[in-house]
């Protein structure tokens, strides 16, 4: 294709150097031509920076404490997360629930496609080649490389995400946390459980 | 069929490393522009658009990180959307090259 960069041959330590040159040639063209302002991208910066798995946490300690929440959470992940004030915008969004018998785990082999809405941006090891390619291949050795061993008998699933549909796991309330608040549940609930490479503990 | 480089699942590879890091500054601001460019009232590029430009890397898709791949993603949308030109581009990048040396 002519309408490619030549970016090809760059010396290897000049690489990072030569995209973040790129990122900043870009930014101040656009702003220049008036696509967006600095303040935009400022703005945009901050909005993302804001946006943490802590949502996640706050759906999954809803859906602990309230049984027809959790049900509507199930059968239309967008809708309940609305509910909450969560934009989830124009995707699926399918919560996948934990049980004695099946544990759930999420991925998207062909990029890195996470439910951002919710999670903030995925961290560093999901876009890895590493996990894209072994989770769903051997997901109970990968899952024990994250320290979380399962009992034998129960099954897991791996649910392979795309650009227009995401997962979320909802894990199951962990034992000792009975009488708990809403806020104190919500706690007990890391990113790597909504993704379900970990299990919610009671501290 | 053959396989794309991006079509790894299921391929054999090492130990996951579960330690993650914080963005560099521009990854962030990268995601930032891609988002605003992505909102409807620009329309100026599409997931799809992003994923393709990222799989056409081929070779170079593993040699560099999933922030550079947006980046360079980025560019491409603009290039072949006639947004920007690769002239310009290369004119800037020179500049800021040289505003740092």
């Amino acid at each position: 294709m002519n309408d490619r960069l030549n970016d090809g041959g760059q010396p290897e330590e000049d690489t990072r150097g030569y995209y973040k040159r790129m990122q900043s040639a870009v930014e101040e063209l656009l702003i220049l031509k008036g696509v967006f302002t600095r303040e935009d991208v400022d703005r945009t910066v901050a909005e993302i920076e804001a946006r943490d798995y802590r949502r996640g946490a706050v759906v999954v300690a809803r859906a602990w404490v309230d049984a027809a929440y959790r049900a509507r959470l199930l059968q239309n992940g967008r809708a309940a997360c609305e509910e909450l004030g969560l934009k989830v915008g124009p995707l699926h969004l399918i919560v996948v629930e934990n049980t004695d018998s099946v544990h759930n785990v999420i991925v998207c082999t062909l990029c890195s496609c996470y439910p951002r809405m919710l999670l903030g941006l995925p961290p560093e090891w999901y876009k890895s080649g590493e996990y894209r390619s072994r989770v769903v291949r051997e997901p109970r050795k990968v899952l024990e490389e994250f320290g979380t061993t399962l009992p034998v008998d129960v099954r897991i699933r791996v649910h392979d995400s795309s650009a227009d549909m995401r997962y979320l796991v909802l894990p199951m309330r962990p034992a000792g946390t009975e009488g708990w608040s809403e806020e104190r549940l919500a706690e007990v609930v890391t990113r790597d459980c909504l993704v379900g490479t970990a299990l919610p503990k009671a501290a | 069929m053959i396989r794309r480089v991006h079509d790894m699942g299921g391929l054999p590879a090492g130990r996951v490393q579960p330690a993650d890091h914080e963005l560099e500054p521009y990854a962030k601001r990268a995601q930032a522009v891609m988002a605003l460019l992505r909102e409807a009232r620009r329309n100026m590029a599409r997931l799809d658009e992003m994923r393709r430009n990222t799989e056409d890397l081929e070779d170079r898709y593993l040699d560099i990180s999933y922030d550079d791949r947006v980046v360079h993603s980025t560019a491409q949308i603009l290039i072949q959307r006639g947004i920007l030109s690769i002239e310009e581009l290369g004119q800037k990048m020179s500049e800021l090259s040289e505003a740092s040396a």
